[in-house]
């Protein structure tokens, strides 16, 4: 449980910080860094404490951070451009990369082959996520009079 | 209405949306709806290519045409943010096109962000990523220096108009060096730590996720072209990577 909070923890202060890079107005940091953190808390909990499959949990991760972010838009009155680009940051496949990469310098081949073909899925996925919320009608996130 | 500044309105807008980082439909519907305060029987066209707009108005003063390149941007939201903003105003009626162009020039001289502000954000972003992925302490401390290093070259490099690629290239073969002179030293533990924590800021999920809205919105050509330069990025990244592991590492 506690590796979930940590790592929700962590996802935010490096969203929030990579959103600085992209010259964030001020008062959407802390939005964006809370956009990567709930992607980040719905993957860490699917994957650790339901055993949901690394490639589901990013799916769910990703659906719960593109809703937040469709969400935070209406709230905030800015694109959700804003909090989907650092809100993205956590789930993207960093490590399996690097070890398609390593794969393929071994020229071990099964394994860049296997680590490649799941680097492809995660990416997918995340595509896939991303493309199902944002067709959703704008109807359903502006339930906040604003 | 003068019709030649409201089409120049319209196409500085979708500019600096393009430049910063917006998809084509946000650019286009902007340019429209800037474009549709001209006369209620106006005709107007915006069609957008990630290289270049194309606008066209059918007022009182007749048909008249911009086209416009456009070069590689930055991802800025705080620009993409502004320029909403002003058009939200501009088109509510609530600033006359005089002050909406005024405003556009303002935008467009907004300071980017700090080099110094944006080199210790790249550390701490990769300090905290490599908490995130459950480094040791020592792969947390090099990931914080690596990605110091690795905002100050990207900065030295855009200011040197390096092209996109060449730069991500680069990067890459910074971070691998950088690795492996800490290693060297006993600074961290293993590469694949500290290198994946420090390769996730330049690994660019936005074109990624700006291509797939594009291809949702039927902007193909946007779209896949975008998803290209996506991969294009990734592609760079791992041999500036793989390159400089196998000539100092030996992997």
């Amino acid at each position: 449980m506690e590796k979930i909070i940590l790592q929700t923890i962590f996802s935010f202060a490096s969203c929030l910080f990579f959103s600085i890079t992209f010259n964030t107005p001020k008062k959407e940091l802390i939005f964006c860094g809370l956009t990567g953190a709930i992607g980040m808390f719905v993957y860490s909990l699917s994957a650790n404490m339901f055993n949901i499959d690394i490639i589901i949990a990013t799916f769910l991760g990703t659906i719960f951070l593109t809703a937040t972010s469709r969400f935070l838009s209406h709230f905030r009155q800015a694109p959700s451009t804003i909090y989907l680009i650092p809100g993205i940051l956590p789930l993207v496949p960093g490590s399996y990369m690097y070890k398609t990469m390593y794969g393929l310098l071994k020229e071990d081949m099964v394994y860049f082959y296997s680590q490649g073909v799941f680097t492809v899925k995660l990416a997918g996925v995340i595509a896939f996520g991303v493309m199902v919320v944002l067709a959703l009608p704008y109807s359903l996130f502006n339930f906040i009079k604003k | 209405m003068n019709d030649e500044k409201l089409l120049k309105l319209a196409v500085d807008s979708g500019e600096i949306i393009l430049k910063s980082g917006g998809e084509i439909q946000r650019v286009e519907d902007t340019m429209s709806r800037i474009m549709a305060t001209a006369s209620t029987n106006s005709e107007h066209e915006a069609i957008v290519f990630p290289t270049a707009i194309f606008a066209t108005l059918n007022g009182k003063n007749g048909q008249i045409t911009k086209v416009k390149r456009i070069y590689q941007g930055r991802t800025d939201l705080k620009r993409l943010d502004a320029i909403n903003t002003m058009s939200r105003n501009f088109v509510s009626g609530k600033i006359s096109l005089d002050e909406a162009l005024k405003c556009v020039e303002d935008i467009k001289n907004m300071p980017e962000v700090n080099p110094y502000i944006f080199s210790i954000s790249i550390s701490m972003t990769c300090l905290f990523f490599s908490l995130m992925i459950q480094g040791s302490f020592k792969d947390i401390i090099s990931s914080g220096i690596i990605g110091l290093a690795l905002g100050m070259f990207m900065i030295i490099l855009s200011k040197n108009n390096v092209s996109y690629f060449i730069s991500r290239f680069i990067s890459g073969m910074i971070i691998s060096i950088l690795a492996i002179i800490l290693h060297k030293i006993n600074m961290c533990n293993t590469y694949e730590n500290v290198i994946t924590a420090c390769i996730m800021p330049i690994l660019s999920g936005i074109t990624i996720t700006t291509s797939l809205r594009d291809i949702l919105n039927g902007d193909f050509v946007s779209g896949i072209s975008r998803a290209i330069e996506g991969t294009l990025v990734a592609v760079a990244i791992a041999c500036g990577v793989m390159i400089v592991l196998k000539i100092f590492a030996g992997i």
